[in-house]
């Protein structure tokens, strides 16, 4: 339901755009007046970001669905989990769209935490930590997805670390750390 | 250690050790040169002993640490993964030289600081590991060793265009990785291992809605990598600024590990004995616009990157009809693609030293005043075209027939798709070699350049 809610928000809200202004995944900026708190800019394509969240936590959750149903030891699936990586998924992605380096590292770091979230729920239960003669086989949570997800963390770090390296040159470079537009190789004579 | 266990793991282990003793070395260009093609003639005997075995005796397989299966890492080294592996490193091994060769007679363009070495020698790890590995989320630490490398040769020197290539390649290729994990993230969510073995035995007892989502999710995560229309718009955005070595090595390996992964994971994961609808659509998909974007191109790098887009259909093609004769089809056309790639992007590499510029309306002349360039470039082209008696001719045949062979309405369809795309790379090199052999720059258009000097070309000669 939630899969099949995501997809209609999203899509309707492509569609939306289409028939107000010709054309598909139209947005504007729409000002939002609340009492005490400034005014907030929204733009509409946080619609579009509602959408994706949904259809990312439905099939979370869908698929953790069927990890409960195939194998009974594990618990059903752990639903705040599931929002979360789903509203970091969502917003990682969000902030991976815009041009400026920066707020992409931001995205990528919010994004590599959604994954790792991820991998660990993948694990199922919860449990003892996974070290030699501290609990019993059965009380031991699954130490394979905690092993991949360090390595994730590591990976993620060093990317980060190399975008944000790049950032600062492209400040040095440009002024900005925003990423240029196209000055194509192939715009040379008419 | 058992001769098994060496084999398959020194093509890991030797370049990742080399590339650490290379960044030591860096003070001495002469030692880290002397060094990277050892370590890659190395690999290759090595690669080729590895095929010789797995074709003799069946799969070499080695566990890594001693740690039992789910747990541990496994190696495996059959057939098709050390094919791979001899390819790629031949193609390493070559383009290396070319980069050593450049280098050393012309300080200029081999403007190599000492990076080079180490990171092209992790990139050939990651590629090995990427191969041989027997579990899927070494597959994604050998993707990740292999793009970590490629960022940092994407970006030597950090010019401005580089810069911006760089970030729009390197944000792509993460948000690829991020989403390869999450695929297996939820794999390992359903099944309970990694392992590609125990894998292929779980996901047949799966209900078939979450084995097609596991498929699609990880067909998403890696066709991004592999350049697949619709995910194809970073390949050619990113190539060109990179120097010729550099873009040949990506032109001819990334995307292909990339697809060496999907045919690894599709077939073993998720059999078919249907043609694969979805996949069929992407092939088609894939030649259309590939075969379109080139023919609008104005330059060579634009022309091959496209072509290269294009191409990749084949092996999708091969792969969607789900057939054993498909999938071999697949796999001669993934060898065939990624040396004529590599040689394609070293031969425009020479041709821009040459003429200074890639575009395609400064060829002119080029016949003559480097006529074994010319023909150089002329016969991967060829090939890439499919000529009969080129490597080409006979992926294509082997791929046409198995689509032909499959008694299918939209395999026929696909592949008369597919046989469009050849006749539009045809065309292509055809006016690429009339561009070349036609009259000199300063002739073919002289209100454009008019003070154009005579000594970029000689004026055609009277034929």
């Amino acid at each position: 339901m939630l899969l099949g809610g995501g997809l209609v928000v999203a899509a309707g809200y492509g569609v939306a755009g289409l028939l107000t202004s010709g054309d598909l995944l139209h947005g504007t900026v729409v000002h939002v007046e609340l009492p005490v708190l400034p005014t907030y800019e929204l733009p509409t394509s946080l619609v579009f970001e509602v959408g994706v969240l949904m259809i990312v936590v439905g099939l979370a959750l869908d698929v953790l669905r069927t990890l409960g149903g195939e194998q009974e030891k594990m618990n059903a699936a752990n639903l705040t989990m599931a929002l979360l990586v789903g509203s970091l998924f969502s917003a990682g992605v969000y902030l991976l769209l815009s041009r400026s380096l920066v707020r992409v590292v931001m995205g990528v770091v919010l994004l590599g935490h959604a994954t790792n979230l991820l991998l660990l729920q993948s694990g199922g239960r919860a449990g003892a930590p996974p070290v030699s003669g501290e609990a019993g086989y059965e009380a031991v949570a699954d130490p394979l997805p905690q092993a991949m997800a360090l390595t994730a963390i590591v990976i993620t770090f060093a990317v980060s670390a190399l975008l944000l390296a790049l950032a600062h040159r492209s400040h040095e470079l440009n002024d900005n750390e925003e990423v240029p537009t196209h000055s194509g190789p192939d715009e040379e004579d008419p | 250690m058992t001769v098994d266990q060496l084999l398959v793991s020194l093509p890991v282990a030797a370049p990742l050790l080399a590339a650490g003793l290379s960044l030591l070395l860096s003070p001495s260009p002469g030692a880290q040169r002397v060094l990277a093609i050892t370590v890659l003639t190395g690999v290759l005997v090595d690669g080729v002993l590895l095929l010789q075995r797995a074709d003799a005796h069946g799969p070499v397989v080695a566990q890594v640490g001693g740690y039992r299966v789910p747990l541990g890492i496994t190696l495996v080294g059959d057939r098709f993964s050390a094919l791979m592996l001899v390819t790629s490193t031949a193609i390493l091994l070559a383009v290396l030289v070319y980069a050593v060769a450049q280098g050393s007679s012309e300080s200029s363009v081999g403007n190599v600081p000492s990076v080079f070495h180490p990171s092209y020698l992790a990139l050939t790890a990651g590629t090995a590991l990427a191969f041989l590995t027997g579990d899927l989320f070494n597959l994604f630490v050998g993707l990740e060793v292999m793009l970590m490398a490629s960022y940092a040769l994407i970006t030597l020197g950090a010019t401005r265009e580089r810069v911006r290539a760089g970030s729009t390649y390197i944000v792509t290729s993460l948000l690829s990785s991020i989403l390869l994990l999450t695929a297996i993230a939820l794999v390992y969510g359903v099944t309970g291992t990694l392992n590609l073995a125990q894998l292929s035995e779980r996901t047949a007892e799966l209900p078939e809605d979450v084995r097609s989502w596991l498929s699609v999710a990880l067909l998403v995560a890696l066709s991004i990598k592999a350049a697949i229309v619709p995910m194809h718009w970073w390949l050619p955005e990113s190539y060109p600024p990179a120097p010729a070595p550099i873009t040949a090595v990506f032109a001819a390996l990334l995307t292909k590990v990339a697809v060496y992964a999907v045919i690894r994971t599709q077939s073993l994961l998720f059999p078919r004995d249907e043609p694969w609808l979805l996949l069929l659509a992407l092939a088609a998909l894939t030649f259309l616009v590939g075969s379109i974007g080139a023919l609008a191109q104005k330059n060579l790098h634009g022309v091959l990157s496209f072509l290269l887009v294009a191409h990749i259909g084949f092996m999708l093609l091969g792969l969607g009809i789900s057939s054993a004769a498909g999938i071999a089809g697949s796999v001669v056309y993934l060898v065939h693609h990624i040396v004529v790639q590599a040689a394609l992007f070293l031969g425009v590499g020479l041709v821009e030293r040459h003429r200074g510029t890639a575009s395609l309306r400064r060829l002119g002349g080029l016949t003559s005043t480097a006529p074994l360039l010319s023909v150089l470039f002329l016969l991967p082209a060829l090939s890439l075209g499919g000529m009969p008696p080129l490597a080409g001719f006979v992926a294509k045949l082997a791929v046409l027939r198995a689509a032909v062979g499959a008694d299918h309405g939209l395999t026929l369809g696909v592949a008369g798709v597919a046989l469009l795309a050849s006749l539009a790379t045809l065309a292509l090199v055809a006016r690429v070699w009339a561009e070349a052999s036609g009259a000199s720059p300063a002739r073919s258009c002289p209100i454009l350049i008019p003070g154009t000097p005579s000594s970029w070309g000689r004026p055609p000669a009277a034929r």
